[in-house]
């Protein structure tokens, strides 16, 4: 990745914090636990998803800038969602965790060096990833589950 | 431990979400970069210390619940404090970030049922852990770093005269 592009993915990440929030706006908030069947998440369970995510994103920018080459751990997005209970817990605490955590990974990147870039961990499934790809990795994340809120926004004006 | 002594231990520690943001008002903020030589951390580095140290508890406490038994990935502090650079970074966004995390591990702490915390992971120093036992762990650590910024101002405050 050129400097150029690091520097566009960076600031497509920092900016995430006010298009997510903007993008919850488009959502009732009375609708923020529907979800079409138990195979799906609802947004509530998306958000706290993403906020925990990030959170491993958090660790994993950190160790591969510390501890360079370390393994690190992954969640079963799955039974994360089902055991902790995303669905019983705080929506705003969720939103205010991920507002803060990308903050502080952006902050964080805009302050590295062309070769802390390619400083990695390894991840168990898919392998060494440099922060490049932690960041890369990240951004789509986060489009996907938007686009994933818009998709039960939807479902439940179809139902309406 | 039983239920009553756990909700006490549990309550305490979201105390700490109030607690410790008052008690760094006990230090000016001129001093929270002094550290007496190379070895010793800084106040603004015990900050970024705890913030670290309650965003892998963060990770710790849901792999307990969620996949009680699967090894977690220790971080050397050391090594963190150096090459993450915590002297030069924004403190008040790690205060933000610290006190937030502390509030939604105690939300999280404050609803589990009572089998939940004979749930574990592993640690690969500390082997077997439960969760009640990463929680006693937690309830201690954060005061050992309120004193360890008390020692530093004090001996700041020695320089001075």
């Amino acid at each position: 990745m050129d400097s150029s592009e690091r520097r566009r993915l960076i600031e497509n990440y920092s900016r995430k914090t006010y298009a997510l929030t903007e993008h919850l706006r488009s959502f009732p908030r009375d609708m923020w636990d529907f979800k079409p069947d138990d195979t799906h998440w609802c947004i509530r369970e998306i958000l706290w998803h993403t906020l925990d995510i990030e959170m491993h994103g958090y660790l994993r920018i950190r160790t591969a800038l510390a501890e360079p080459g370390k393994t690190v751990s992954a969640p079963d997005q799955d039974l994360w969602a089902k055991q902790v209970p995303y669905i019983q817990m705080d929506v705003d605490e969720a939103i205010e965790g991920i507002v803060w955590v990308i903050k502080a990974n952006g902050k964080l990147l805009k302050t590295l060096t062309e070769a802390d870039f390619n400083k990695s961990v390894t991840h168990p499934k898919y392998g060494t990833l440099n922060i490049d790809q932690l960041l890369a990795r990240h951004n789509k994340h986060i489009e996907h589950h938007m686009d994933q809120m818009t998709k039960r926004f939807d479902e439940w004006k179809a139902r309406k | 431990m039983n239920q009553e002594e756990r909700k006490a231990k549990i309550a305490e520690f979201g105390g700490f979400a109030l607690a410790l943001p008052q008690a760094l008002k006990e230090f000016p903020r001129s001093m929270w970069n002094y550290k007496p030589d190379p070895d010793h951390w800084s106040i603004q580095e015990v900050i970024f210390h705890l913030l670290d140290t309650e965003m892998n508890f963060y990770i710790r406490y849901r792999f307990c619940l969620a996949e009680p038994g699967k090894t977690v990935v220790p971080f050397d502090q050391d090594i963190w404090a150096r090459e993450l650079r915590y002297k030069d970074r924004d403190v008040d966004q790690a205060l933000a970030g610290l006190v937030w995390a502390i509030q939604a591990n105690y939300d999280l702490l404050k609803s589990l049922p009572d089998d939940a915390f004979l749930k574990t992971v592993i640690h690969p120093e500390r082997g077997v852990l439960t969760l009640e036992r990463i929680v006693e762990y937690s309830l201690g650590h954060i005061p050992h770093h309120i004193g360890q910024m008390r020692k530093r101002f004090t001996e700041w405050k020695a320089l001075q005269k």
